[in-house]
């Protein structure tokens, strides 16, 4: 008799992990041999770019804000939200981050102190609603036969009549309408399991945009969940999965995402 | 005095009416104090999220409460990630509410 394994003891025993999360699906979709060095071998990264430091360093300045409102406390002021963004600075190796062309960390800083000075005077910085979540974590099996789905959420609020799920972004830009659009795979995942916590209640799905610019824009997208775009995440998830299950791991080069891989080193030694 | 009676009675309003929500939403876990009289239904119910779980720990230390045994004398329950959502967001509000000096419990 052949037992079936479950999916989840399936990616424990591939990646060390009993679920997936967007973020691996996306990475093996942008590159299936970039997935496997890091869910599946699990090398280190040699470097990493400094917008996701920067973006990160952000998330934790944002996070410091909402805490601080949930726990009943004033908001904190803009030397705390710069100490946690410098924080989370301090915790890179500096050797390890790839600067782009005339940037290097005191350069991001000032951009930091800008960009969460406008945080500061936007509406964003003091939702209305109760918040529910910061950073949460939900987790569910959305998927037959997938593991379970993984997600941390930036910031769940209610509002009596919808549960919102608010994603901070940082951009070179302002985006537009159809950029948000085209960015809500994630979110349109994440709806599905907001979804389960108040079946009662609309799910809403917002972006939070900072623009990395001279005077730092804050803008809030809206997108639109619809049950047929929410079917057709799941189904690229199912592909990919079964993909990773069937060990396709190859390189897929691209002039926009291998100049700052942090395995260029390992894939040029791949010989399949 | 009279405007401590009309807090504290915001305060039992703010608490009955998470009561009927949890009721509503098909949660037997009433808000005031008793015991759930269906363990099943309260493993049922949504579960405070993480945040707020973290939330009330960080109100209670805030404010020296002991919060396990409000938890357990009002809910029936040992530890905040116990209680539902609602629940939780009601003690989240009752007790910033206090430490903000508007409170009934000083």
């Amino acid at each position: 008799m052949i037992t079936a394994v479950h999916p989840n003891e399936a990616a424990a025993q591939l990646t060390g992990r009993d679920y997936v999360s967007y973020s691996a699906i996306s990475t093996y979709q942008s590159c299936p041999l970039r997935y496997f060095f890091r869910y599946v071998e699990g090398l280190p990264e040699q470097t990493v770019a400094s917008s996701l430091v920067f973006g990160g360093a952000i998330h934790s300045a944002i996070e410091l804000q909402f805490r601080e409102l949930l726990s009943g406390n004033p908001a904190p002021d803009l030397d705390m939200l710069l100490a946690a963004y410098q924080a989370a600075w301090q915790e890179r190796e500096l050797g390890t981050v790839h600067f782009g062309k005339d940037e290097n960390a005191e350069s991001l800083g000032r951009l930091a102190d800008r960009m969460l000075r406008a945080f500061q005077a936007s509406d964003l910085s003091q939702p209305g609603g109760t918040i529910l979540g910061i950073e949460e974590e939900l987790r569910e099996p959305l998927v037959p036969g997938c593991p379970d789905l993984l997600a941390r959420i930036d910031l769940l609020i209610d509002t009596g009549s919808e549960l919102v799920i608010r994603d901070f972004k940082t951009a070179r830009s302002r985006w537009s309408q159809n950029q948000a659009a085209e960015s809500a795979g994630q979110l349109l995942l994440y709806s599905e399991l907001v979804q389960k916590l108040d079946p009662e209640k609309t799910v809403r799905l917002e972006f939070a945009v900072l623009t990395k610019t001279k005077e730092p824009a804050v803008d809030l997208y809206v997108v639109r969940a619809d049950r047929q775009r929410v079917d057709r995440m799941k189904r690229i998830i199912e592909r990919v999965w079964r993909s990773i299950e069937a060990g396709l791991f190859y390189p897929a080069p691209s002039p926009m995402q291998c100049p700052t891989c942090p395995y260029r080193e390992p894939c040029r030694a791949w010989t399949g | 005095m009279q405007i401590d009676s009309r807090r504290e009675f915001a305060s039992f309003s703010r608490l009955a009416k998470a009561s009927v929500d949890e009721e509503l939403a098909g949660n037997n876990t009433p808000a005031n104090g008793s015991q759930p009289s269906n363990g099943q239904r309260r493993s049922n119910a949504r579960r405070a999220t993480a945040s707020q779980a973290r939330a009330l720990i960080a109100i209670a230390d805030r404010q020296k409460l002991n919060l396990n045994s409000m938890l357990s004398g009002r809910y029936g329950v040992q530890q905040p990630e116990e209680l539902s959502i609602t629940e939780a967001s009601a003690l989240i509000d009752e007790l910033k509410a206090t430490s903000n000096g508007n409170g009934a419990h000083r």
